[in-house]
């Protein structure tokens, strides 16, 4: 059974020296309290493998992982809404299928291949056409992004459609078409007003694991960020990098869900829209 | 009427042939078994070629696939009984420990499990066990949610309360009135966390928080072929393709039930 454990459970020992390094006294309360406090003030102390600070290490890859979750969630709501406007206005199929088929993407396609196969046909597409500046370039965010933003698009498409067939949504758009209004204006205005709320909450509540995608799609496409840095800090046991980099991680996943909730609280049509009334 | 049950003997009997290669496979899949051939396609003795190190690449995608539906199945498990534990902590204590459980498993849901298996890693050290162990525990709040749902459904349905007022004890009340009627439900929610911690499992070997236990996983396969993707295509696409076609079976045995 030894292989099930690998390398070895770390002693408490190595724990407690860790704590006497970084000064914390008293029992794990009282420890916890003076770590969140010196956390707050930005003394996180300096990496244990490097003498660079631990807050610049965690700072910087930190803003390198917002930047991918960013452009991964413009990506799959400005596609997902597409599509779904696409297919709606011009009543075609084939955009309602690639909406079907990127569901099932994201359901059977684990993020990190869709990241390695996104690579392999960018490099591919390089090598035949002799794109490999662009590519290089895709390489730094887009690519990344857009094989981040494969699941939550599919949430999009998924969470629309299935809004779209509601009863009221219905009702609401029979209306809006015999006061004379076009697809465009009912799709592009009017509805929007009304399912930006719960598609907010419903990407609010997936924050945790797109951060969590963000990471392991760094390290498909060697990004400079969080991932890469916790990776190698987990598997060379550097304890405070792993507490700060995670307390950090948590603390803006948390926000990310508070933000949507409030967000989705001011978008209720019922507070300022006229279809609510 | 009972719905229709080939579905899920059909994944059950899949699964078992696929968990086979655990125990037997055509070529050792650690031993480099051809070297001559290293990289090669399809050849006589190795339909499914020859990964770059030698190992028969059939026999490595088999076993692979055994040990990491094993792992998944050893989440699943670990999810039921953890959240089969916190429901009846919730259900039988006194009053602040409900609320606390609640409130935990609502706080737990914003905890990305790749979070969780980075404190195990540093704890335990790269192991399988700290990645089961990762996906178990974030995997609870959504296990929970499913079975305590499902629970608080029947125990309010007609046919319990009937059962109730005959005088059935807590025991054959939950065999013969709760369980064949929860058991559906929990078959559909096994499908999805059963998948969810296939995408987990092999996401975090693939990281390399697995270390490098001795035997094969796909998401291990993947980490050390992927980097060849463009000399070597096989090597990474059937890996691939078995991981997603794994997912896929799962998936399609899941939505079809839910049709059902």
């Amino acid at each position: 059974m030894g292989f099930l454990l690998g390398a070895g459970v770390a002693s408490v020992a190595v724990f407690c020296a860790a704590r006497a390094v970084s000064g914390e006294a008293g029992n794990w309360v009282g420890q916890y309290a003076q770590f969140l406090g010196r956390f707050a003030r930005g003394e996180w102390g300096m990496g244990s493998a490097e003498s660079e600070a631990i807050r610049r290490q965690v700072g910087g890859a930190l803003v390198a992982t917002f930047e991918l979750v960013v452009v991964a969630l413009v990506l799959a709501i400005v596609g997902g809404v597409l599509l779904i406007v696409v297919s709606r206005v011009f009543g075609h199929s084939a955009p309602r299928r690639t909406a079907r088929t990127l569901g099932t993407i994201g359901l059977t396609v684990p993020v990190f291949l869709a990241g390695i196969a996104l690579l392999a046909m960018a490099d591919w597409a390089a090598r035949l056409a002799g794109w490999e500046a662009v590519v290089e370039s895709l390489r730094v965010l887009l690519l990344p992004g857009m094989a981040l933003a494969l699941f939550p698009a599919a949430l999009v498409t998924g969470g629309l459609e299935a809004r779209l067939a509601e009863p009221r949504i219905r009702v609401l758009k029979r209306a809006l078409r015999a006061r004379g209004y076009g697809p465009v204006r009912i799709l592009g205005w009017h509805l929007p007003r009304v399912l930006a709320a719960p598609l907010v909450r419903l990407l609010a509540t997936r924050a945790g694991g797109l951060l969590g995608g963000a990471l392991v799609i760094e390290v498909v496409f060697g990004r400079p960020g969080l991932g890469p840095l916790l990776v190698e800090a987990a598997l060379e046991r550097q304890l405070f990098v792993i507490e700060h980099g995670l307390l950090a991680l948590m603390l803006i996943g948390l926000a990310l869900v508070a933000l949507g909730d409030v967000l989705a609280t001011v978008l209720l049509p019922l507070r300022h829209g006229r279809e609510g009334r | 009427m009972r719905p229709p049950r080939w579905r899920a003997i059909l994944l059950l009997t899949m699964l078992a042939l696929i968990l086979a290669g655990a125990f037997w496979t055509p070529y050792d899949p650690g031993v480099a078994v051809s070297p001559a051939l290293a990289g090669s396609g399809p050849v006589p003795g190795h339909y499914l070629g020859v990964d770059g190190q030698g190992h028969d690449l059939g026999s490595l995608l088999w076993a692979g696939a055994a040990y990491t539906v094993a792992l998944a199945g050893l989440i699943l498990l670990l999810n039921f009984a953890g959240a089969a534990l916190f429901l009846v902590l919730e259900r039988s204590t006194p009053v602040p420990v409900p609320a606390l459980v609640r409130g935990a498993m609502r706080l737990a849901v914003a905890a990305p499990v790749v979070l969780l298996a980075f404190l195990l890693v540093v704890v335990l050290g790269p192991s399988p066990v700290a990645l089961v162990l990762a996906a178990a525990v974030g995997n609870l709040p959504l296990a929970y949610r499913e079975l305590r749902a499902a629970w608080l459904h029947q125990r309010t349905a007609t046919h319990v309360q009937a059962s109730d007022a005959l005088g059935g004890g807590g025991w054959h009340r939950w065999w013969f009135s709760i369980w064949p009627n929860i058991r559906p439900q929990l078959g559909l929610s096994g499908r999805l966390l059963f998948a969810i911690a296939l995408m987990e499992v092999t996401g975090l070997s693939f990281l390399g928080l697995m270390g490098n236990p001795g035997f094969p996983e796909l998401g291990l396969i993947l980490r050390q072929t992927h980097a060849e993707v463009l000399t070597s295509p096989w090597g990474v696409a059937a890996p691939g393709l078995v991981l997603v076609g794994l997912l896929a079976m799962v998936h399609a045995t899941w939505a079809g039930a839910d049709a059902e």
